[in-house]
């Protein structure tokens, strides 16, 4: 009875607007990160590069974000790096991702749970009631404390409580207003006294520009938080619009605010005061370290600023706090769902309805940070560096999700000078990286100790237990002979995306096996609509089992044969897929012959499987099911010309075929076609002859010389498919006007290939 | 004015105007893009070179 129920869809409703969505993000990246790194930079690059810092950061920030704001536009379901590696670059990378995505989000809960425990008790400490705490050091008293507040948010979240966009909204204004106040009064201050522009000298204080990566890299925290937008996508009113203008507006209104809070905290105080003790304004402001921020406030505002500033921490870092904790679970709780870390990652509480495991692991891991770390400066590092790597992995993911499925996925944003900013953001992010090397040993080394027991983890563990996801395609039915285990036989795969096609492969595919002894691979793919859930894939498949055993007796009486079904959203991922699984030398597929897209020369689903298969390709249009006793080969030179021959002399007729090796002569130079010939170092009795004509235009003498003949065969563009859409191509427009059977090859080009299939 | 300071306030101001300039031209992107019906990577690529930027 149970499968005859009717299914219901859900889905959350849209209430989010970009305002919204925006102040998620601003209010995830203002917070303890810039209280505690005005000081920390101050101390490390002086006052001038505490500027550098906040606007280097946000445009290398804002490199990322345009990255997760194209990602996130294409995939709003699927935000976060986790789910963009796994499409990006499948199981292994998306494991280590979502492991490092843990960590970060633990760091940067145990970040904040030390952040607000400091700030809180030296507050207590200046009402007089606990002694004054060190400086520098975290006191076992911090630590301990710091440990309750992140327990005590662990329960928050199993209780499953947490702000709405719209609330966390008005708690972000209420921290903005409170940073842009002391922005703007610290630079009102200035323009009433000019002569506080001294305070920026000297520029780089008692530090140097290799000091300043090192500042960046440390602080890089306060930009961390603009990807929790991409997650937004379910509940945000028009999404694709919406979703990337957030993420790119947060992060510019972020930088600006920090850069006028970073100035205002620079002029709020006089060269001189009595509080300075002699010190310059820098020194002062930097020897106070993580609460030199609020040092500065406290002289500008007489005191009431102390008290002010740290209300705002402790707002802010009981928010940041709350989400990090949330977010770290979330993502451990996903790795489990997804079985690359045990199961109970994914059991959810009866009654809460939420992952408490997941959770109760978690918080093992924020508590192990807050009582292991040296001080709050080693816990931000930490946190940057790992926040460094997961982005640089997300600016990897755009280049390759858009190379690799540009034509599947629907796009709200395409990235300016794709891809200039992704590699810039890649590059700046590991020269941060050596720069954090140099200020925190200690990050650097718990960062590389967890990437690698991730390597570690994913080896014993994860690879064996994940299981696929909807995005990844899933095998339906799989035969495997017996006499191909283990063999190293030449394989050729007969993709047949169209079953009534199929029989119309037979005859190439028999023809090219008997010369090459092979082994066939027969795939049929089964392309189910995105708005079919894959489970009810079978439904899909009956025409294209009925083929492949119709294929089956023609073939298996003469070669070994494997069969396999699959079905998958996209056929080209999916045939391109199995070509790299099943390791086939030769993919032979057909092609229907018509061109309706404007912007592909073959067709969506050809063009992609030519671009990145790690085969020689066949493309078959007509019947090439026959004998043919002429086959025609247009040459002009290029890499494919060598296959096209080798696939003209096995398909001419052994007794009485001849293939012709045509070249048109445009008297732009002529092409050598006997040379060539020469250099191909054919091995067969079929006769092979070379024709030149002379013409003008090349595909209309091509045509014309083809009426004589069974069968054409040409080499596939050698250029970018984007040339193609502006200059159009050759060989794609002689096989959409030919009418006569017709092979379409593409060659390997090993290391060139590679390169481009990788990209 | 010190060297340090020069390149300080020129390294400033042109990653600020980069930050600015990305950030409108992105919008606009965003803006001409949900204008479009066809939104594969290849099909906006296409018209926006038809079209410009």
């Amino acid at each position: 009875m149970a499968e005859n129920r009717p299914e219901v869809s859900s889905e959350l409703s849209r209430e989010l607007n970009l305002f919204h969505v925006c102040m998620m993000g601003i209010g995830m990246m203002i917070g303890a990160g810039v209280f505690v790194g005005i000081g920390l930079c101050m101390s490390k690059a002086g006052p001038g590069g505490l500027l550098l810092t906040f606007a280097l950061n946000g445009m290398i920030a804002l490199f990322s974000a345009m990255s997760f704001a194209e990602l996130a536009s294409a995939i709003p379901r699927a935000g976060g790096a986790y789910n963009f590696a796994r499409i990006a670059f499948g199981r292994s990378a998306s494991f280590i991702s979502g492991w490092m995505e843990w960590l970060a989000a633990s760091a940067a809960g145990a970040f904040y749970a030390l952040v607000l425990t400091r700030y809180t008790l030296d507050f207590v400490a200046r009402l007089g009631v606990i002694q004054p705490l060190p400086e520098h050091h975290l006191t076992w008293l911090l630590r301990i404390v710091a440990a309750l507040a992140a327990l005590g948010f662990a329960y928050v979240n199993f209780k499953g409580s947490s702000e709405t966009g719209k609330l966390g909204a008005i708690f972000t204004v209420g921290q903005m207003v409170f940073v842009l106040a002391i922005g703007i009064i610290g630079t009102i201050v200035f323009f009433f006294d000019p002569s506080r522009i001294e305070n920026f000298e000297p520029f780089l204080g008692n530090g140097s520009w290799i000091k300043l990566l090192g500042s960046m890299g440390i602080i890089y925290v306060a930009f961390e938080g603009f990807e929790v937008i991409a997650q937004a996508g379910d509940e945000t009113i028009d999404p694709k619009r919406n979703i990337p203008k957030a993420i790119l507006y947060s992060v510019f209104i972020v930088t600006i605010t920090y850069l006028l809070v970073a100035f205002g905290t620079i002029c709020a105080v006089k060269a001189g005061h009595p509080a300075l003790k002699g010190m310059s304004v820098a020194d002062f402001i930097g020897s106070k370290k993580e609460v030199g921020f609020q040092a500065a406030v406290d002289v500008l505002m007489k005191g009431w600023g102390g008290f002010m500033v740290t209300l705002a921490v402790i707002f802010s870092a009981t928010s940041a706090l709350n989400a990090t904790i949330y977010s770290a679970t979330r993502t451990s709780f996903a790795l489990g769902r997804d079985r690359m870390l045990p199961a109970f990652f994914s059991k959810i509480h009866s009654r809460t309805r939420t992952p408490f495991l997941a959770l109760a692991v978690t918080m093992l891991l924020v508590l192990s940070i807050v009582f292991v770390i040296p001080d709050i400066e080693a816990a931000g590092a930490t946190t940057s560096i790992m926040f460094l790597l997961l982005f640089l992995m997300v600016n990897l993911c755009v280049i390759r999700v858009r190379y690799r499925m540009a034509d599947e996925l629907e796009y709200g944003y395409l990235m300016p000078l794709f891809p200039l900013f992704p590699i810039l953001a890649i590059i700046t992010q590991l020269f941060m990286g050596v720069g954090v090397f140099g200020e925190s040993r200690m990050a650097i080394y718990i960062a590389l100790g967890w990437v690698s027991a991730g390597f570690v983890a994913w080896k014993l563990y994860a690879k064996h237990h994940a299981v696929a996801t909807e995005d990844e395609i899933h095998v339906f039915e799989e035969r495997v002979s017996e006499d191909s285990q283990g063999s190293d036989k030449f394989k050729v795969m007969v993709a047949m995306a169209n079953p009534r096609n199929a029989l119309q492969m037979v005859g190439t595919t028999y023809k090219i096996g008997r010369a090459r002894e092979a082994q066939v691979e027969l795939l049929h793919m089964v392309p189910v609509p995105k708005q079919v859930a894959l489970t009810d894939a079978e439904r899909f498949m009956v025409a294209g089992k009925e083929a492949m055993m119709e294929t089956m007796l023609y073939l298996q009486p003469m070669f070994t044969v494997n069969t396999t079904i699959r079905y998958c959203r996209s056929i080209a991922r999916g045939i391109v897929s199995a070509a790299r699984e099943k390791d086939v030398d030769l993919l032979v597929m057909g092609w229907h012959g018509r061109h309706r897209a404007t912007h592909f020369a073959l067709g969506r689903t050809v063009d992609p499987i030519v671009e990145r298969a790690h085969c020689d390709v066949l493309i078959l249009k007509g019947n090439c099911n026959q004998k043919f006793h002429k086959v025609l080969v247009p040459l002009a030179g290029g890499q494919n010309g060598s296959l096209a021959v080798q696939t003209a002399v096995l398909m001419a007729d052994p007794k009485d075929g001849e293939v012709t090796v045509l070249t048109v002569d445009t008297g732009h130079g002529e092409f050598d076609a006997e040379a060539f010939l020469t250099s191909v170092g054919l091995e067969t009795d079929v006769r092979v002859r070379t024709k030149t004509v002379r013409s003008r235009h090349v595909v209309e003498a091509i045509l014309e010389e083809s009426e004589d003949y069974g069968l054409v065969i040409a080499g596939c563009t050698r250029r970018k498919l984007l040339y193609q859409v502006t200059h159009g191509s050759i060989p794609e427009e002689l096989a959409r006007r030919c009418e006569k059977p017709m092979i379409m090859v593409n060659a390997n080009r090993g290391i060139t290939s590679l390169v481009k299939r990788w990209l | 004015m010190e060297i340090d300071a020069i390149i300080g306030l020129i390294l400033l101001l042109g990653s600020v105007s980069v930050l600015t300039v990305l950030t409108l031209w992105s919008r606009k992107r965003i803006d001409r893009i949900a204008e479009k019906k066809s939104a594969s990577a290849r099909e906006l690529m296409q018209e926006m070179k038809n079209g410009g930027k």
